[in-house]
């Protein structure tokens, strides 16, 4: 990662700066990291003012949505900068604040029980010695990423685009593990915890489900590693479930316990919280009801321009460079579409490196712009199961699987 | 097509990630996992202790803006709360409700319809 002027003016130190994404002055962010507090910015949307916090552990500057327990946004200027989301700029979402902050890989285990054979209770080095490692790049996408943009708004956390991140995971297959325990026939369910609690005793602890099956799939993991690294804290060192092509809910951190279940689990993070109407793209209309509703899952495909962002100048007349990055949620990315006069024609983008079906994909075209006028950029990716993204929002009331094709207004002069 | 052409990071910027933890694993490039080295290579586990920041923020000054204070940031610090878009009465006796019966806030019968009037009144339409 390239940092210019990584000094800066110290005028700069203090800049406000508004709308979307406009932290693009790298040299800004290194400055941030020097002076707390230092920035602040806009996020496009009513009361959208956020500070950058630096003082997170592991972590460099990440928008602020809530201290404790933290939502940590990543800035939108990184997702240009690698198809890889550094560990650093990850985004963080903890749900109960009662989060360890110390912790003793050499006491750590990970139990498995319930409806197996053997329950087990592993230690690190077993995990790592006695299974075989398997690596995935697989994008982390919290379910209300871009929830800000919901129009009408609805509650809950307040996300632009950057609550989502691209990493290679390394671990072990969920299944090896499961396999050693030996889950007993008339399993339906595996549910998963991690070391995190409430504070007051009624708060349901944060567990989640995946059917017995999905979990066996060879493809869901626990992984130790992320992009290289041991996990950050904030990310769920030791241990975090990974579930390739599934919104993040169900990526478990700090996991500790895993318990097979002869029951559907009826807990309240599966049967109350994290549901979507049962539509596609769970869109509904605002105010609509009598439909059924099911936990969320899969995810839909999404793609963004991350070279130019709203009321930039571009050059008429002039071949421009426009890139991106897109996934095709749980299915790989089959092509991005550009279009440069607001949806009318489209073209096709070229696409980077395949990390694999679950991976950012990088893109880049050129376009050129005629006249000097506002234009509309806009960015569709169709992943390879032939599903589009949507050119109208989607809605419901939780402000879930926001997968909108994206615009992005420019100015040509 | 020419994959060259498109932005990388380089692997300090992974390395720099670290938080007091280290690998064995020599330092591999996450831009093309085909020429890892060693998938195998075992993680050296080091203690982590980290500090997280607190926040000292409080609610905005106003009537009832202690029962906030007192009452919500047991549980979570304010700035959710303040980056919520503006909502209705009913919209904020929802989440103080699914506080209560959801998630075990201890908050009285008779301090509901308070610190919901005072969500109102600092963020409300």
């Amino acid at each position: 990662m390239t940092r210019r002027d990584p000094d800066g003016p110290p005028s700069s130190r203090r800049a406000f700066l508004t709308g979307a994404g406009k932290l693009t002055a790298l040299g800004l962010i290194g400055a941030a990291a020097r002076s707390v507090p230092a920035l602040a910015l806009e996020l496009p949307f009513a009361n959208g003012h956020r500070e950058l916090a630096t003082n997170f552990p592991g972590k460099g500057p990440m928008i602020l949505l809530r201290t404790r327990p933290p939502l940590l946004e990543t800035p939108f200027e990184v997702f240009d900068q690698g198809v890889f989301t550094p560990n650093d700029r990850f985004y963080v979402r903890w749900h109960l604040a009662n989060i360890p902050t110390i912790i003793d890989p050499a006491e750590f285990t990970l139990k498995v029980r319930g409806h197996v054979k053997t329950p087990l209770s592993i230690n690190l080095d077993a995990l790592v010695r006695d299974f075989e490692p398997v690596e995935i790049a697989a994008v982390n996408q919290c379910s209300g990423n871009s929830r800000g943009f919901f129009e009408p708004r609805v509650a809950g956390g307040e996300w632009a685009n950057g609550a989502m991140g691209n990493a290679l995971w390394k671990g072990v297959r969920l299944k090896d593990v499961l396999d050693r325990a030996g889950v007993k026939a008339g399993a339906r369910e595996v549910r998963f915890n991690g070391l995190d609690t409430g504070i007051v005793p009624g708060t349901p602890d944060f567990v989640k489900s995946l059917g017995v099956d999905h979990a066996r799939d060879g493809e869901v993991m626990i992984a130790y590693a992320m992009n290289g690294q041991p996990l950050p804290l904030l990310n769920g060192f030791p241990l975090r479930l990974v579930v390739p092509g599934w919104y993040a809910t169900y990526w478990i951190k700090m996991l500790d316990d895993i318990e097979v279940l002869e029951t559907p689990d009826d807990n309240f993070w599966m049967k109350k919280a994290y549901l979507i109407p049962d539509t596609p793209f769970a869109n509904i209309s605002p105010g609509q009801t009598g439909v059924a509703s099911v936990p969320i899952n899969r995810m839909v495909p999404r793609s963004f321009i991350t070279n130019l962002k709203a009321e930039d100048a571009v050059k008429s007349g002039r071949s421009i460079p426009v890139r991106g990055i897109a996934f095709g949620g749980d299915a790989g990315v089959g092509k991005v579409l550009l279009s440069s006069d607001g949806g009318a024609a489209w073209q096709e983008a070229k696409l980077g490196k395949d990390h694999g079906t679950y991976s950012f994909r990088q893109w880049e075209t050129s376009i050129r712009i005629p006249a000097v006028g506002p234009r509309v950029l806009m960015v569709k990716a169709v992943n390879t199961a032939g599903i589009a993204q949507p050119e109208r929002a989607n809605w419901n009331g939780s402000g879930f699987m926001r997968n909108v094709v994206e615009s992005v207004p420019v100015r040509a002069v | 097509m020419n994959s060259a052409s498109f932005i990388r990071y380089a692997g300090t910027a992974v390395a720099a990630t670290m938080i007091g933890v280290a690998c064995t694993a020599p330092p591999t490039s996450v831009t093309d996992p085909g020429r890892r080295t060693a998938p195998s290579a075992a993680p050296t586990w080091v203690k982590v202790s980290v500090d997280l920041p607190t926040s000292g923020v409080e609610f905005p000054a106003g009537q009832d803006a202690d029962l906030a204070n007192v009452q919500c940031l047991i549980c979570h610090s304010a700035g959710m709360v303040l980056r919520q878009p503006a909502l209705t009465k009913e919209q904020w006796r929802a989440e103080v409700i699914k506080m209560r019966s959801a998630f075990g806030a201890l908050i009285p019968d008779g301090q509901v319809e308070a610190v919901t009037d005072y969500l109102h009144r600092i963020n409300g339409r």
